[in-house]
């Protein structure tokens, strides 16, 4: 007995038992999930590193041109660059501060507080995930520009002013329009984190003798802190990647920031491709040191047993008959933020043209908008295009999150921990960026992807695989591997066990992030906008080149009858993660 | 038959010695149990029978058959290896029903529809829990969903049972129901059965062969009573059941099966024992059960193995009263009928049948 026991221990043998279980790894099994690998390293790294070859060559791409550092001579010997770093960086600062003040508060107000009328904040709030950021952005033009804007001629009459007081095309403006449209997310972040703070600290710092602020400063904000963090590290790279307001307002006030410049350097004649990878090098470090810092600040986060895992009730202030006062001041936010933007396109939708709200033009309110654009052929080219590029961008993307997830979850194969971080790398690659790099990939690789659906789908499936990945990772959790194995001994076909008893069981968590990443592409336009063309547009891009062309009536129509599609679709959504109690990861 | 041989299995990377060298055999039709504390590797062990881990050595023969070797490079895929397993969590599938659950394994061998569904409804009826066919898995009590769990090791005809402690998630009343059940089972069918638990009172009652691992190692092998009543170890003498164990020096030299030996506050008559110390003087330890000390408060009058003590503590648990007596220096815990009744610091009479220790080679 101990003889054998001393042979196993030996060297040799463990030397050849892991031949042995390489052997054994390489299963076709394996090669599936090889195969998956593959897929995302391609998906992910190919196009940056198609774009940093690019900015080392001087011609576009497919041309064979030679190396040069010209490039970024170019680029960095220019203030230009250097002048969209710092508008995009402040740009992404203080709108993020924005979102996050009226978020913090709105979740302050119905976690915390004994505020009348929860039920109507929450579902406010909710609301601008629902509108596409063109749409909200152009909104913000019809209420704040000065020749237009209904703000501006409302202030006018009431005070007396020969001026406008606000002008959407400056740097507060793109501020304020990207700020105000972003609160659902600190929000939600930040009920979540309220929500799992155990009130007994709390409870525990008033018997003793602190005063409240030094209570509040102690207790609440130390611990919400590495949340606070991440909220705002989220808020800082989802405004540093935003094309919508810099675009809508930004180019025509001359604001440069990094997503628009890409587009221009694309968009101008010639086209500067160089240029436009030299300027996303510098986009893409500073993206990454703030998803770098995210991933960091989240993992803080999950280290604080008080934030995470269990949910508590969170004790209610109560505010007496400041109560109301709070209402009011909420109902006043939800109604500049939320409901005039949402008012004003709907308004504009029903008018022959475009005029300010006022009696007389309610009683030429009109059919016509819809009527057009239910006529319009590019309307339903544009939908069908965005719905064939969402549902398949959205299905391919979950099916490869849920290899990537079992590979991560269930296996020991060595990477397996890289290829979660690669997967992950999409999240730092901003819309203009991705774009670019895929222009430059399939404009020298001869694949017939350039110019055709297949460009958006692979683009979408690249830019929301973190997205998939994340709620299907949470989900398959959940499934016990004990589960999987009973499985395992009765039928050797991975697949088949894989799709009759994992699928079936984390099913709710992938339709959501199916239906999740089906709405975004309906939604986001920082992708599409470089890689769609003529026959391949979806509804973003087509709203914004109604825009472009002064078709505003029409465009809001078309808005109105995208949000309601998304609000239909968001609506599904939620019933499923209600139904099964699960949390669409942010 | 399953024999197991040498197997051994690190786990992060090397750093954890989950099982080190573990050998045995369960001959056909018996029931084998691996006991030992948590962490000691059972579950490692059930698992590379199984095929749901791959050990870094060792070999692994069920039924003449090797399925694992690490010399020879065989590693069967767990269903190739006709083994039915009941899990710790059930693993019942909660998206189908009963039914489905039992028939899952069955489908893709060549069985018809009608066969499949025979076979499973068979294997309910096996378990009581015919008419719970059409009822969804998350809809059973924890008692039910471990029949399920058997029922579906049972149906597809399984050369092996693997048990990896299959009663812990249940409540103690239930737990024996399930014992029984199980027990009755495995002797119905005959089927080789290995069985994991760290529950030394589950391990006697449903084993023909227990083996009490301690750090990735068999520690000793036997039958239920000669574990518990001659451990030939002392781990195993601690692990199964409560036991007073005792310093002592053999009297005399080899004396046959009855032996004096000196404890420091004694002497005590071992009969019937036989040890591996046979000169004078040698090292023992005395294994000594609690339920196999008399306490009296007046003498026995016994010439031999009656010593005075005084109680320390008495705690009343109904059953017994769980005696803690001072000796010299040493303290003996005794099991007492509940109906006696002692005074802590009170003196007692200690006695002990000579033929009910155990002795050990220190
Ligand atoms: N997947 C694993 N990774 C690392 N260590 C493990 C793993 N599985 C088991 N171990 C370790 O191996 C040892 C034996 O585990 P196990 O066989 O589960 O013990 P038991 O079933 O007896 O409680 C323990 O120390 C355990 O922590
Ligand atoms: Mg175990």
């Amino acid at each position: 007995m101990s003889q054998i026991a001393e042979i196993a221990t030996g060297g040799q043998i463990v030397r050849r038992a892991g031949l042995l279980s390489l052997s054994r790894r390489l299963t076709w099994r394996h090669g599936a999930l090889a195969i998956i690998a593959l897929v995302v390293v391609y998906l992910t790294l190919v196009p940056l590193g198609m774009i940093l070859y690019g900015t080392l060559t001087d011609g576009p791409p497919g041309t064979g041109a030679s190396f040069t550092l010209q490039n970024y001579v170019r680029a960095y010997g220019s203030p230009d660059i250097f002048r969209a770093a710092f508008n995009s960086v402040s740009f992404a600062v203080l709108s993020g501060i924005i979102s996050f003040i009226i978020g913090c508060y709105l979740a302050w107000v119905t976690e915390r507080t004994n505020t009348p009328f929860k039920g109507v904040i929450y579902i406010a709030v909710l609301v601008p995930f629902l509108v596409p950021g063109i749409l909200t952005t152009i909104s913000w033009v019809f209420l704040l520009s000065p020749n237009i804007g209904l703000i501006n001629k409302v202030a006018e009459s009431l005070f007396g002013l020969d001026k406008p007081p606000f002008n959407i095309y400056s740097f507060a403006g793109m501020v304020w329009t990207f700020g105000i449209d972003h609160i659902t997310l600190p929000f939600l972040l930040m009920a979540a984190a309220f929500r799992s703070m155990d009130p007994t600290l709390e409870e525990a710092a008033s018997i003793s003798s602190m005063g409240p602020l030094r209570q509040f400063y102690q207790i609440n904000l130390k611990i919400m802190f590495p949340s606070i963090l991440a909220t705002c590290l989220l808020l800082f790279v989802r405004g540093i990647e935003t094309f919508e307001a810099p675009a809508v307002i930004g180019i025509p006030a001359g604001i440069p920031v990094f997503a628009t410049e890409i587009f221009l350097a694309l968009r101008r004649a010639p086209t500067d491709y160089n240029l436009a990878g030299t300027y996303s090098t510098a986009y893409l470090l500073i993206t990454v040191i703030g998803v770098l810092l995210y991933l960091r600040v989240t993992r803080v986060a999950e280290k604080f047993a008080t934030i995470t895992g269990k949910a508590y009730r969170p004790r209610v202030i109560d505010l007496g008959t400041w109560r109301y006062g709070v209402l009011c001041l909420t109902m006043l936010v939800l109604f500049i933020g939320v409901f005039l933007p949402l008012a004003i396109v709907l308004w504009a939708s029903f008018m022959p043209f475009y005029a300010q709200p006022s009696w007389h033009m309610l009683s030429m309110a009109t059919f016509a908008n819809y009527v057009a654009v239910f006529e319009l052929d590019e309307f339903y080219r544009a939908f069908w295009n965005n719905l064939v590029t969402g549902v398949s961008a959205a299905t391919i993307a979950v099916l490869l999150s849920v290899g990537i997830a079992w590979i991560v979850i269930r296996t020991d194969i060595p990477g397996r921990k890289m290829l979660d971080i690669i997967a992950f790398t999409p999240i730092a690659l901003p819309g203009v960026v991705l774009s670019l790099a895929l222009l430059w990939l399939y404009l020298t690789v001869p694949l017939p992807v350039y110019g055709t659906l297949w460009i958006l789908i692979i683009a979408f499936v690249t830019k929301f695989i973190p997205i998939s990945l994340r709620v299907v990772h949470a989900s398959m959790l959940q499934v016990h591997k004990e589960l999987e194995e009973a499985a395992e001994l009765s039928s050797s076909s991975w697949l088949r066990n894989l799709f009759s008893i994992v699928v079936p069981l984390i099913l709710p968590g992938l339709l959501v992030g199916w239906l999740y990443i089906l709405t975004l592409t309906f939604k986001v336009l920082s992708i599409p906008i470089l890689l769609s063309h003529v026959g391949t547009e979806v509804l973003p891009v087509l709203i914004f080149s109604l825009y472009q062309s002064g078709g505003i009536t029409e465009l809001c129509a078309m808005g109105v009858i995208l949000t309601i599609f998304i609000a239909v679709v968001a609506g599904l959504t939620r019933l499923i993660s209600a139904r099964f109690a699960i949390k669409a990861g942010e | 038959m399953i024999s197991v041989q040498g197997l051994a299995k690190t786990y992060a990377g090397g750093n954890v010695r989950a099982i080190d060298g573990v050998d045995f055999q369960v001959e056909t039709g018996k029931i084998f149990t691996l006991l030992g504390p948590s962490g000691c590797g059972k579950t490692t062990s059930l698992r590379s029978v199984a095929g749901l881990e791959q050990p870094d050595a060792g070999e692994i023969n069920l039924f003449g058959e090797t399925v694992f070797s690490s010399t020879r490079g065989i590693s069967l895929h767990p269903s190739k290896r006709k083994i039915g397993m009941v899990f710790q969590s059930y693993a019942i599938w909660p998206h189908m029903t009963v039914l489905q659950n039992i028939a899952y394994p069955l489908k893709g061998k060549g069985l018809s529809r009608a066969q499949i569904e025979s076979k499973a409804r068979e294997a309910l009826r096996m378990v009581d829990l015919e008419g719970f066919e059409d009822r969804p898995a998350p809809k059973l009590s924890g008692g039910q969903q471990q029949r399920v769990a058997l029922a579906r090791a049972i149906a597809s005809d399984p050369r092996i049972f693997l048990f990896d402690e299959p009663l812990s998630n249940l409540d103690a009343k239930l737990r024996e129901e399930m014992r029984g059940h199980i027990r009755a089972l495995q002797r119905k069918l005959g089927i080789t059965s290995l069985y994991v638990t760290h529950d030394q009172v589950e391990a006697l009652s449903i084993s023909d062969f227990i083996a009490v691992m301690e750090k990735g190692k068999i520690v000793e092998v036997g039958a239920p009573r000669d574990i518990y009543l001659h451990p030939t170890s002392r781990f195993a003498a601690q692990f199964v059941g409560l036991t007073n164990i005792m310093p002592a020096k053999l009297r005399h030299g080899d004396a046959g099966d009855t032996v004096r030996v000196d404890l420091p506050f004694t002497s005590l008559l071992c009969q019937g024992l036989t040890t591996k110390a046979h000169s004078k003087g040698d090292s023992l330890m005395v294994l000594l059960r609690p339920e196999n000390v008399r306490v009296s408060s007046s003498s026995f009058n016994c010439e031999t193995n009656e010593w005075r003590g005084r109680v320390i503590s008495s705690i009343f648990l109904g059953e017994f009263i769980d005696c803690t007596i001072a000796c010299g220096d040493f303290q003996v815990r005794a099991r007492v009928n509940p109906f006696h009744q002692f005074e802590d610091g009170a003196e007692v009479y200690l006695h002990i049948a000579p033929e009910r220790f155990s002795l050990l080679t220190a």
